[in-house]
């Protein structure tokens, strides 16, 4: 058994007690989106009324660009592609400032990625339990230096050195939902110069 | 609440709301400040009947600012186990009661944008001392309190007057009806629901919100089940020895306290988790909202202060 | 409770170190009133929560917040760590009752177990907080956050021996919404803040697979005011070192590679927390009071049950929770320095001194 603070993810699904959806991708996290497309559009035509609003934000990447088969799904939704992840994050705020008590969101991307959405609907008013959250792409980890505070976005190994204070630091399986990061402690504070071989875990 | 930590206090006030309604003003007998409390909090209030005590919780609705003294409101349940009748009947002015610490089983969400309160009848209580701290903290909230008739309360032109265009009231009898619907549509996110009164109208509420797409976190209920009625049966008490017969109206608890006995409990409604009793042998009639589904099957454990046992003796681990 | 029993007025020593030179060490009176934590030979990690009912009498357990001979030199290395690093001390926007309702507790209990030290008058809401030990005095408006220097968690917490968090309960669920953290067993406030109450028990090895902490949690979520209850804790530090933080870890891990079986007695330190918990009246909330103890093994070995004991239960501690608490590199030199005091005779029951 993992740590609990580890966040758990699974694949989106249409939820049918929402009465407001709003998905979120980012690169090959739009194949969740299109996939939750492909449910709702399976409730038919009569229950359009019933679902409600939907909104699509997407943030292509250089893993994989979906966004015209976001824009040309079946569902006729006018989905919103964002320049950057700052323009994803302005066009969910705006979304939200609309959104009232019902609304779901569906989240796939990398950590990094999930975790700002995440953050950005919280301070909308967004619960934990009004959010799915798929984990997509790159297992890249967005690590924070427990000595500095320095955030790396996007940590593939065991080990790395920080940039912000030069340590070797150990990734740890303790997760902060708050601040959206996995925590990394130095890793030869006892017996300096002693680094175990650094390994690709997280590709 | 064991004995050690029943609070004495005196009936100062005793004012008849309505036919069915007495409120109770109780100070403490010692004269030094009672305990503050958060707002929604419940008290179990011990009165010394002739032939046996009553323990019942009552919901505060004072201001939890005020130590001086607590407010309870009794509605008399004339099919009830008597704690409300003997409130009614016997209690006068200047007679010596205790109340347990308060305890808050229902408390507003800090995190809460907006609050949305939900009474029907007698429910109104815990929500009197929520709406001292939401006027206090200037929270966004509305009240929405249905009762049967005007004369049934005597609450409504004190919360006309001090909570304005917040407060909605709905009086049956004229043929105004609460709509769950509309009150729960279009609300902004971050907004919790809270609801106190009759089963039926919980049931309404939580099902409307959930069809409305709310998170179970932010859908609040307070239902105190008075405990129900049953068959007698013989309560065999494992570690000490002893058995003791419980009649068709007490309750397990009741009959273990009368008995010299003080188990954990607080809340006497079966949803707080403190009275849970492991069960030695013996068939059980669950009536709590607190263990789960698999451990009632297994009539393993017991909330003392609701179930019964479905056999004639039930071997208790106590 | 405080109310009743009133302590002796503890003999205050001026201010030592728990960093550069340790300058730190036990009185005679503090090494007998230390708070042992092992009641048998043998110790698995369980709940173990009683009343904190103010007993035993004269206990370092009976007041409500222990405050002891190491007061000012607490008081001391916490300034200089929160100097360092203010995020130690972090409290959540929603929890400001919760902060006042920590106060109140702490000033009327402080004032009733230590009336020669520290003093609370109150007119109304217009109060007057006394602390002798640190000189200070201050009239204030109770619950207006502005006629405080500090804001009123802070400003408190700066007076009271051990760390302190704060915890909103909402939806049948504890929360880490703020705290006073200084002289941490290797946790991080500013990283935990927020977190639920299994998020930051996530480390925690076996515990969880007991199902201590569901165990626990149901408990605490029933917590009376006026009731409240307390367990010890225990690990192990290289020097008298308060701050074993994880931000510090870089700079004190170190330590653990000094331990020879010559200074063992010296360096190596039993480290208990005695853990209060209190539920806050207005709030709601839960107060969690981690007050730390540390003791060398000479000085634990001046008391022979002690060290009889502590070599059992550390030479049949499993390796895991070994390694979790950190000293699984110099449990044998420990070892073998406890061995020596060890004749093998039999310990009488409880923690307490024969």
């Amino acid at each position: 058994m993992g740590i609990k603070s580890k966040p758990e993810y699974r694949e989106l699904e249409f939820d049918g007690n929402a009465t407001r959806h709003v998905l979120l991708a980012a690169g090959p996290g739009g194949d969740a989106l299109l996939r939750v497309l492909d449910q709702a559009a399976r409730l038919g035509r009569d229950a359009d009324a019933a679902r409600g609003p939907l909104d699509v934000l997407y943030l292509p990447s250089a893993e994989a660009d979906l966004s015209m088969r976001l824009r040309s799904h079946a569902l006729g939704v006018d989905a919103v592609v964002a320049p950057d992840r700052r323009g994803l994050e302005s066009a969910l705020r705006r979304v939200l400032t609309k959104a009232v008590m019902g609304t779901r969101l569906y989240v796939a991307g990398n950590e990094a990625f999930v975790w700002a959405c995440v953050n950005v609907a919280r301070e909308a008013g967004i619960d934990d339990d009004e959010v799915q959250r798929e984990r997509c792409g790159s297992l890249a980890r967005p690590v924070q230096c427990v000595h500095c505070k320095t955030t790396d976005p996007a940590v593939t190994t065991n080990i790395y050195v920080c940039p912000g204070c030069g340590l070797h630091v150990f990734v740890r399986d303790h997760f902060s939902r708050r601040l959206g990061v996995y925590q990394s402690v130095c890793v030869d504070a006892e017996a300096p110069g002693e680094v175990p071989a650094i390994e690709e875990v997280y590709p | 609440m064991s004995a050690v930590d029943s609070i004495p206090v005196r009936v100062a006030a005793i004012e008849t709301v309505s036919p069915f309604i007495k409120t109770f003003t109780l100070e403490p007998t010692d004269g030094g400040p009672l305990p503050a409390f958060s707002g929604g909090s419940h008290v179990v209030v011990t009165m010394q009947g002739r032939d046996k005590n009553h323990r019942n919780p009552y919901s505060l609705m004072s201001s939890p600012y005020e130590r001086r003294f607590y407010q309870i409101s009794v509605r008399r349940e004339d099919d009830g186990r008597g704690g409300s009748k003997f409130l009614h009947g016997n209690v006068r002015v200047g007679d010596q009661l205790f109340v347990s610490p308060p305890a808050n089983l229902f408390a507003l969400n800090e995190l809460g944008r907006r609050h949305i309160l939900i009474a029907g009848g007698i429910g109104i209580t815990p929500f009197l001392s929520q709406l001292y701290e939401l006027r206090a903290q200037d929270s966004d909230y509305a009240l929405h309190y249905a009762y049967r008739r005007a004369d049934d309360t005597a609450f409504l032109d004190r919360l006309a007057a001090e909570h304005g265009e917040r407060a909605h009231f709905y009086e049956s009898s004229q043929g105004h009806y609460l709509d769950p619907g509309r009150i729960l549509a279009e609300q902004p996110l971050g907004t919790h629901v809270y609801v106190c009164g009759p089963e039926g109208l919980i049931d309404t509420v939580v099902t409307r919100a959930r069809r409305l797409g709310w998170p179970a976190s932010h859908i609040h209920a307070e239902e105190f089940a008075a405990p129900p009625s049953g068959r007698p049966f013989t309560v065999v008490l494992d570690k000490s020895g002893d058995e003791l017969e419980v009649g068709p109206d007490d309750t397990v608890l009741d009959v273990l306290e009368d008995n010299g006995y003080a188990p954990d409990c607080s809340c006497r409604g079966g949803v707080c988790g403190e009275c849970e009793t492991a069960v030695i042998t013996g068939e059980i009639e669950h009536h709590d909202d607190y263990l789960s589904e698999e451990v009632k099957r297994e009539h393993s454990r017991m909330m003392i202060c609701v179930s019964r046992a479905a056999s004639e003796r039930v071997v208790l681990d106590l | 409770m405080s109310e009743q029993a009133t302590v002796a007025a503890p003999r205050v020593k001026p201010v030592e170190t728990f960093r550069g030179d340790f300058t730190y060490s036990n009185s005679p009176e503090a090494i007998r009133r230390f708070p042992f934590p092992f009641h048998r030979d043998d110790y698995m990690y369980s709940v173990n929560i009683e009343p904190h009912d103010g007993t035993p009498p004269g206990s370092a357990y009976a007041p409500a917040f222990d405050i002891d001979e190491h007061y000012l030199s607490e008081m001391a290395e916490r300034r200089t760590v929160l100097e360092e690093d203010p995020k130690r001390c972090q409290v959540l926007p929603y929890m400001m009752e919760a902060q006042w309702d920590t106060l109140e507790l702490m000033m009327t209990s402080l004032a009733a177990d230590y009336p020669e030290h520290f003093s609370l008058t109150r007119d109304g809401d217009t109060w007057t907080w006394e602390n002798r030990l640190l000189d200070i005095r201050d009239t204030f408006t109770f619950k207006d956050a502005d006629t405080l220097p500090l804001e009123p968690f802070e400003y408190i917490t700066r007076q009271v021996q051990g760390d302190f968090t704060l915890h909103g309960q909402r939806n049948d669920m504890l929360y880490m919404d703020g705290g006073m953290v200084t002289c941490q067993a290797d946790w991080s406030l500013d990283f935990d803040l927020g977190m639920n109450f299994y998020e930051w028990h996530g480390p925690v090895p076996r515990a969880h697979e007991m199902g201590v902490f569901e165990r626990a949690l149901k408990y605490l979520l029933t917590l009376k005011v006026g009731s409240p209850v307390r367990r010890l804790n225990w690990t192990m530090t290289v020097n008298p070192r308060m701050d074993t933080s994880p931000e510090n870890y870089d700079k004190w891990g170190i330590d653990r590679a000094t331990i020879t079986p010559d200074n063992v007695g010296e360096l190596a330190h039993l480290r208990v927390e005695l853990q209060s918990l209190w539920r806050l009246p207005r709030s709601n909330a839960i107060l969690f009071s981690i007050r730390c103890y540390l003791i060398s093994m000479e000085e634990l070995a001046t008391v022979p049950k002690w060290a009889r004991r502590f070599h059992r239960v550390l030479r049949d501690l499993p390796e895991d929770l070994a390694d979790y608490k950190g000293f699984i590199g110099f449990r044998p030199t420990v070892l073998d320095y406890l061995a020596r005091h060890d004749d093998g005779a039999a310990t009488s029951p409880g923690g307490a001194p024969d």
